[in-house]
């Protein structure tokens, strides 16, 4: 697989086909595993990393997935931040040093990172609000792997891993929702206090650690032991519908509101679209953010959920330069920003 | 202000360089002005370990395997390898109970039984020792302890196949 011409596409999970793509951009899933006979990546040598990667990589020859292993050691920083921003892999696995690598299928819905915090780090991604059929695919990912490699495991304490936050199921489900109307309302607060009472979490669009850029919220379990894996999906997939309710309710109510009218916000992200020479990342998110608000109400004739939830993508700093063609500075991708919104969109 | 590249540290790097005539200014963190490297995660969970774990009498416990001492545990939050959860049961044990729900995992389980304990805790204590046969330039007792591991590796039907 070609890692320039990733760039220019979405996985399929980014499509917007997915239950409640309105609100719900994807659902991922992922298990963490070790092999019971190395020490965890943070004690590895770069020899035993090394060995672990042959061994996994072996393994997957046999899988019945489609996947390709791409190694990390020696690719260049920008192909890394690309794989980082399409969710392929984690911000430290981009930075980190030595064998390690991630495999994944052509439509990036399934990946496996090696050699990442755990020696394993399974991952799947569908469209949309979708956790039993992420599960249903991890779950045989997870099995043809096992029936090949010794895991670490316990009776009392499950699989074994590095950060004792993952010990047990090893499993992170999560649901990413666009949130822009609760923000706007202030209501977050509220779904954000909620959440920690039953044990879920909120993170940002990049998961530990980043902002909620872009009104992209990932909900998640925080509980790993003592649960099994249908009891955790069956909680957060409970939970979900009721903040889609709230968003819907809170949309309608912005959609409603002379004092702020959302057309007054959308027709100002529009203008900004036209007539900015420069943009930052950041203010481009927020422009798509408006857009995609304005797309799920039927407010913006023209524009679709995939080609937004794309360029959410496209615009981050690696894809650009990949997109562009070259390395830039921040300037010069402001600038290039700026000009590849306004053709994507049409505007101007 | 932040760092224009990774927007999560302070930019305490002013850069103006003037190309083609004009003028361009960058602002980046001591991280970014050098290597460029990706951003990095904010969570800060050897503070919370810290406060969660505070002094005990486990300070001197080191793992038999791979020899990560409990301290270093509690300061950078990852522990060395799967038997530490033996080593530092005591510990860990009220830790894991406060982060989830029970001490008793429900979900699921490796088809085929485990890898011996014994069998595990051997290989990596004998993994340990290449490591340090190798860093130490003691290549005659590597190659000796390097036949060892992958005598252990064949004989144990239930390591990886």
């Amino acid at each position: 697989m070609n890692l320039d011409a990733l760039a220019q596409f979405s996985g399929e999970w980014l499509d917007a086909t997915g239950p409640q793509s309105q609100i719900v951009v994807s659902t991922r899933i992922r298990l963490a595993r070790n092999l019971a006979a190395y020490p965890f990546t943070n004690r590895t040598n770069n020899f035993q990393k090394g060995e672990i990667e042959s061994l996994v990589c072996d393994k997957l020859r046999h899988f019945s997935f489609e996947v390709d292993y791409h190694p990390l050691a020696n690719m260049p920083a920008l192909d890394r931040q690309v794989l980082f921003e399409r969710h392929l892999i984690s911000r430290d696995m981009a930075s980190a040093e030595g064998p390690r690598g991630v495999a994944f299928n052509p439509g990036e819905s399934i990946s496996l990172m090696v050699n990442e915090e755990d020696h394993l780090r399974l991952q799947v991604l569908k469209s949309g609000l979708d956790l039993q059929n992420a599960w249903t695919v991890i779950d045989d990912m997870d099995n043809q792997l096992e029936s090949k490699l010794s895991y670490a495991f316990s009776e009392e304490f499950g699989f074994l891993t590095a950060c004792p936050t993952n010990v047990g199921t090893g499993m992170r489900a999560s649901v990413m929702l666009h949130l822009p109307a609760l923000e706007h309302t202030r209501h977050i607060e509220q779904v954000y206090r909620a959440l920690q009472k039953i044990s879920l979490e909120v993170r940002g669009l990049y998961g530990e650690g980043s902002r909620a850029s872009g009104h992209f919220y990932q909900i998640s379990n925080q509980v790993t032991l003592g649960k099994s894996e249908a009891t955790i999906i069956k909680e957060l997939g409970g939970v979900i519908p009721e903040i889609i309710r709230y968003e819907n309710e809170a949309r309608q109510a912005w959609l409603a509101d002379p004092q702020q009218p959302l057309k007054d916000r959308i027709q100002r992200v529009l203008d900004t679209i036209q007539n900015e020479t420069q943009m930052s990342c950041e203010e481009a998110i927020e422009c798509l953010s408006i857009l995609r608000l304005a797309t799920a109400l039927g407010e913006a004739p023209g524009l679709g959920l995939a080609q937004l939830d794309k360029l959410f993508i496209q615009v981050q700093q690696a894809h650009l330069q990949k997109i562009m063609g070259g390395l830039m500075d921040s300037e010069e991708r402001n600038t290039a920003r700026a000009q590849f919104l306004r053709k994507k969109l049409a505007i101007g | 202000m932040n760092c224009e590249n990774c927007d999560m540290a302070p930019a305490t790097i002013h850069i103006t360089r003037i190309v083609g005539g004009k003028k361009r200014k960058s602002h980046l963190c001591k991280d970014c002005a050098g290597a460029k490297p990706l951003p990095k995660a904010q969570l800060n969970l050897p503070a919370i370990l810290q406060a969660l774990l505070g002094q005990n009498d486990m300070a001197q416990v080191d793992c038999p395997c791979c020899g990560i001492g409990f301290m270093e545990f509690r300061s950078n939050g990852r522990l060395g390898c799967p038997h530490d959860y033996e080593a530092f049961r005591k510990t860990l044990t009220p830790l894991i109970q406060r982060l989830h729900v029970k001490v008793n995992h429900k979900g699921k389980r490796p088809s085929r039984p485990p890898l011996d304990s014994a069998q595990s805790h051997l290989l990596l204590t004998l993994r340990r020792a290449l490591a340090v046969a190798v860093s130490k330039e003691q290549y005659e007792e590597a190659a000796r302890l390097k036949r060892e591991i992958q005598q252990l590796v064949q004989d144990t039907v239930t390591h990886e196949s």
